[in-house]
């Protein structure tokens, strides 16, 4: 069951055509600006989980997570009709989200300040993945130790799939710069690993 | 040779970080797969939905050259419709009464004034006519008045209602409230002096006091002259 389903609950079925799961997100969002609500169901679903964890990797609380991730779609559901279709739907997505972050940093609310520790990971299956978790774990507290910048270039990257030049238009910052933030965070984390390998 | 080996060593690096930045992606990718809250999710679908409901402007961008003028024109045309019926509605009189009528239950003209007697009856009755519409004027809000009548039709009466105010008090002169003993008096006195309108007065007397005894002389000089 995918998220969208349980998100519906179990009497509810969105029943997409197998032809709308295949469609690029361009074209579904291209639908949607037209007035094809169905195109975005498809689009959201496929979109809903990393935009959700690249909120929830920058902020404190899920419940500020959660806030930031529905402004964020808000915000994509009322500029719909200016969506340029030449652009990637990743890169704008994530450059609305990007955006939508600072202006909230910005406001300078005391409960979105950057995670320091990230949640431990639940007890319940200490056998098999207890290993797994525990590099999660690490990785997460890395990710959250980054400067803001280094942050939020390895998270446009790893939970986007954003190409440099998206990730760089996204950030409004020089190619270069971009490339640098995210080597610094890619040694930083690669560290983590290598530790978890020793 | 210095510049190819730091174009190798380049390479080598950027090699490198790609390498890394794989691993890191597929370790990412393995860590918790947090979802957001299904609460979120129905909010979220709910205003996509709500959002489109109404027709994107996308969608129909051929009807957005006309339909704009014609819902201009439309408010343009109820606009004027409900103006012209509100102008129907509202009361258009050309004379107004004064702001007071006198009451005079029984009344004695005196000569001076007993010619226009008749028109006093008249704009009297016309008075008692016109009063209920006076009164609903009065109860209306002044800026519903001002919104019913043009320009010059508010002049006008704002002219009548001050020259009647003006002829009010004269009028209240005028007309003076005799008991019949001193009416009949009064009438002796005309009929006495050779006044020719003592007769019109006894006969007014007569409608007013139809069972008051009349002086010998008078009733006698009221039979010979048929009054």
């Amino acid at each position: 069951m995918n998220g969208l389903t349980m998100a519906l609950g179990p009497g509810q079925h969105v029943g997409y055509a197998p032809r709308m799961r295949e469609d690029a997100d361009e074209a579904l969002m291209n639908r949607y600006a037209a007035g094809d609500a169905r195109a975005f169901e498809v689009l959201y679903d496929r979109w809903r989980g990393p935009l959700y964890r690249y909120f929830l990797r920058h902020v404190s609380t899920e419940a500020v997570a959660a806030d930031l991730y529905q402004g964020c779609w808000e915000k994509v559901i009322r500029a719909r009709s200016r969506y340029d279709e030449t652009a990637p739907f990743r890169a704008w997505l994530f450059r609305v989200a990007h955006n939508h972050l600072v202006d909230h940093y910005r406001a300078g609310k005391p409960e979105t300040e950057l995670v320091t520790e990230p949640e431990a990971p639940p007890e319940s299956n200490p056998g098999a993945h207890a290993e797994q978790d525990q590099q999660a774990l690490r990785l997460h507290t890395a990710v959250a130790a980054l400067p803001e910048d280094q942050r939020d270039a390895i998270l446009l990257k790893l939970e986007g799939g954003l190409a440099l030049d998206d990730i760089a238009r996204a950030m409004g910052v020089g190619r270069e710069t971009a490339k640098s933030r995210l080597r610094y965070a890619t040694r930083k984390l690669k560290e983590v690993l290598a530790d978890d390998h020793r | 040779m210095t510049t190819g080996n730091h174009h190798d060593n380049s390479r080598d690096d950027e090699r490198e970080h790609e390498q890394s930045l794989d691993a890191l992606a597929r370790a990412w990718q393995s860590t918790h797969r947090e979802e957001p809250p299904a609460d979120v999710d129905l909010a979220v679908l709910r205003e996509a939905r709500a959002a489109v409901g109404k027709k994107s402007a996308r969608a129909w961008p051929w009807t957005r050259s006309w339909t704009g003028w014609l819902s201009t024109g439309a408010v343009a045309a109820v606009a004027i419709t409900v103006l012209i019926n509100l102008q129907d509605e509202a009361p258009a009189p050309v004379k107004l009464p004064p702001a007071a009528p006198p009451p005079a239950p029984v009344t004695a003209t005196p000569r001076a004034s007993r010619d226009t007697a008749g028109e006093d009856r008249a704009r009297a009755s016309e008075e008692t006519q016109l009063a209920p519409v006076e009164a609903r004027r009065k109860a209306e809000p002044a800026e519903n008045i001002s919104m019913f009548k043009t320009e010059p039709m508010a002049d006008a009466i704002m002219e009548e209602r001050a020259e009647a105010a003006d002829a009010a008090p004269e009028r209240e002169m005028e007309q003076v409230v005799l008991p019949p003993a001193e009416w009949l008096e009064r009438i002796v006195g005309m009929q006495a002096e050779g006044d020719p309108g003592w007769q019109e007065e006894l006969a007014r007397f007569r409608a007013r006091w139809p069972d008051y005894p009349l002086p010998a002389g008078l009733a006698e000089a009221a039979e010979d002259s048929g009054s």
